[in-house]
């Protein structure tokens, strides 16, 4: 069993914690997310090519004009591949990339006559985000209540804590890297904050185990060193496992998926350092300084009870 | 004894490559699975009513829409409320969007037939229609006309005496009452047929308005090219494949035997979680693959959590057996939480969430419950077969 001392070193990584956090906010409300078509709306173009061509070949050049994230859809296919009719659906854009990307798509596909041409808007509202992160919040309500049930408030209220730090973290430096992010964002979030919840859990859980078995006297620090220790190979296979299936994800599932496995990628380093390092010291803290009170009271007791004696 | 249990270990084995074999080579399970707009493409309308709408109208548009969609033979049509006036009505794999919108946006007619097929009065003659439960017949629906119908229907009913009066939703037949006697009192009743009373409810519905309560109008009509993009969609699907292979590598490369125990739990996971969905009739969408995966990172997790206390018992000088038994035994209270409030937390995003949160909850919530049910209970019968073969001599073999 490896034997860090986490706890020990608690300061240091409440201030790594503290500086990830204030860069994530600052990514978040000084940068902003990089909203793509589904939320911002953008560009249709209805375009009626002379000869069929494949969706494809419409993505290669757009790719080449920096819109990949743009969708494509093949009108009337018949064979299932290729079609003359293709809509695209771009962010939008200055007049000269517009012009750009239409000589693009001339020279490399052929002619073509433009159909329709229309601003639209996302489709993604920002009710429905309200709406998501209300369930959100309810839902979180339900794991405060289950986790003060099955554990104490105290591993319930620094567990959801942590779930919020880990997502928080997640949206700020994914709008400071400022990636594209389209309506994959919520599924994301939603499973950063499922594995968040899962690894508070297991940690706490040995944590709960040693504080049942606790050897009178034994220092809290202690304790919740070892329990960190006994979970961290697991900790670490867990977080592989699931970084590599992310990492895949983002190298071979092209362009329209990056933004989700990405997001999840940093979410899942996170949740891992969030666990061991953020949720667990601040457990620590919360209880090591109620044991110190209630030491003190017992102690100023005894002392009282002597000098009445 | 020895030879049965490694006999049944190889029966499993088998039974889950040749399932695999079948629904991937043969009979492609694909085929079975429906897909949710955003996988599949298709017809996207927004209705909005033109007037203030009560909550009642627009339920009951809902209920109109649904069945219009359905009767157009949709497969898996989502008809829902958005905000307070509005319905967004998804159809996945509808490539005619102009035959879609005149679809929904017809207004549905109510035509009472006599048994020769002339017509007897129309919808315009029924002031309403309701659902209750009726103790002899069950679910029922009463009617009530106007004078005019009133005086029809007691014509009719004394014609058609002990025949048949077929009612009709456009060229549907809903249902054929039989005349029990002469209606002079504006009054009928549909009993029979109705599975429960939300069936009579949603008839009652449909009958109370040929047309929609409120008019609505089509704000938003759009045909929606698959999330992914039809050229993305095959590259999804190898960069899964190539994850799912580097899970399977990484588990057998640290825990040797019983990685491969834990890998062959996780394909009877997926056979659980598709077969599940499969059989609820869910629709599969882009959130709710998200939580087939959260899912399936649970599942690795639990084999992982209950593989290191294996390790820790032995560790503590304990045989393989044992080891085995307390290491499970000791890791599945943590499993246990994390399951529950996992499910928990699903079931609060199902209640309150909309589509998109939804169908991420509904996946979840299966695959959590399958990942319990193979990492824990399919690994431990695994690993219980495989202790008699002589690899249980062999700990860096066995568990790396």
């Amino acid at each position: 069993m490896p034997k860090f001392d986490f706890i020990g070193n608690r300061r240091t990584w409440f201030i790594v914690s503290l500086v990830v956090l204030v860069i994530a906010l600052g990514g978040l409300f000084l940068r902003g997310l990089n909203l793509g078509i589904d939320f911002t709306g953008g560009m249709t173009y209805n375009l009626t090519f002379q000869k069929p061509v494949s969706a494809a070949q419409v993505r290669t050049v757009l790719d080449r004009d920096h819109v990949g994230n743009s969708l494509i859809q093949l009108v009337g296919t018949e064979s299932g591949h290729t079609s003359k009719n293709v809509l695209i659906e771009t962010p939008t854009l200055s007049e000269s990339a517009r012009a750009t990307l239409q000589a693009d798509l001339q020279s490399s596909l052929g002619k073509y006559q433009i159909v329709g041409f229309d601003k639209v808007t996302g489709t993604f509202s920002s009710e429905l985000v309200k709406a998501g992160v209300l369930a959100v919040l309810i839902a979180s309500l339900a794991i405060v209540l289950y986790m003060m049930i099955r554990f104490d408030f105290r591993f319930a209220l620094t567990g959801i804590a942590a779930i919020f730090y880990d997502a928080i973290v997640t949206i700020g430096l994914v709008a400071l890297i400022h990636f594209q992010v389209s309506q994959n964002i919520v599924p994301a979030v939603l499973i950063i904050i499922g594995y968040s919840l899962n690894d508070r859990i297991i940690i706490f859980d040995r944590i709960r185990e040693n504080l049942r078995l606790r050897k009178r006297g034994e220092p809290l620090q202690e304790l919740t060193n070892r329990s960190l220790n006994q979970t961290l190979a697991r900790s670490i296979i867990t977080a592989v496992v699931v970084i590599m299936a992310m990492l895949a994800l983002l190298v071979f599932g092209g362009t329209t998926t990056q933004d989700l496995s990405a997001a999840i990628l940093i979410g899942v380093v996170f949740g891992a350092y969030s666990s061991i390092l953020f949720a667990s010291p601040l457990w620590f803290v919360w209880v090591d300084s109620t044991e110190r009170a209630q030491a003190a009271t017992s102690s100023r007791n005894r002392a009282k009870a002597k000098a009445s004696r | 004894m020895r030879g049965r249990r490694i006999v049944g270990l190889i029966l499993i084995v088998v039974v889950v490559a040749a399932v695999y074999a079948y629904f991937t080579a043969v009979n492609p399970v694909t085929r079975y699975v429906k897909e949710g707009l955003d996988l599949k493409g298709g017809v996207h309308v927004v209705l909005q009513a033109t007037k203030p709408a009560t909550l009642a109208d627009m339920k009951k548009a809902e209920t109109i829409i649904t069945y219009r969609a359905n009767k157009f033979g949709i497969s898996e049509p989502s008809i829902q409320l958005q905000g307070t006036n509005q319905i967004v009505v998804d159809m996945p794999g509808v490539k005619n969007q102009q035959q879609a919108i005149k679809m929904i946006g017809q207004t549905a007619q109510l035509i009472f037939k006599a048994p020769n097929g002339s017509v007897i009065l129309t919808g315009k003659d029924l002031v309403s229609a309701s659902a209750t439960l009726d103790s002899t017949y069950g679910p029922i629906v009463n009617l009530q006309f106007n004078s005019e119908g009133t005086k029809l229907f007691a014509a009719a009913t004394k014609k058609y005496l002990n025949q048949t009066i077929s009612i009709y939703l456009d060229k549907n037949e809903l249902t054929a009452p039989n005349v029990q006697s002469v209606i002079t009192g504006g009054q009928a009743m549909i009993n029979g047929g109705f599975a429960n009373l939300t069936d009579a409810q949603n008839l009652a519905n449909l009958l109370n308005s040929g047309a929609l309560p409120i008019p609505m109008k089509i704000i938003e009509a759009q045909t929606v090219s698959p999330l992914l993009g039809a050229d993305s969609v095959a590259r999804s699907a190898i960069a899964i494949l190539i994850a799912m292979l580097l899970i399977i590598l990484i588990m057998i490369g640290i825990y040797r035997y019983a990685g491969l125990i834990a890998d062959i739990a996780l394909a009877i996971y997926l056979v659980l979680v598709v077969g599940a969905l499969i059989a609820f009739g869910a629709v599969l969408t882009l959130p709710g693959i998200a939580g087939i995966i959260l899912s399936a990172a649970i599942a690795v997790d639990a084999n992982v959590i209950i593989f290191a206390r294996i390790r820790d018992e032995l560790r503590a000088g304990r045989t393989m057996g044992a080891a085995i038994d307390h290491g499970f035994k000791n890791a599945l209270r943590a499993i246990m939480d994390s399951n529950v409030s996992t499910v928990i937390a699903a079931a609060v995003l199902y209640y309150f969430g909309s589509g998109e949160v939804r169908g991420f909850a509904v996946t979840l919530i299966i695959g959590v419950l399958a990942s319990f049910v193979t990492a824990v209970g399919a690994t431990r019968y695994l690993l219980r077969l495989s202790e008699d073969t002589p690899l249980v001599r062999n700990q860096k073999l066995f568990l790396g």
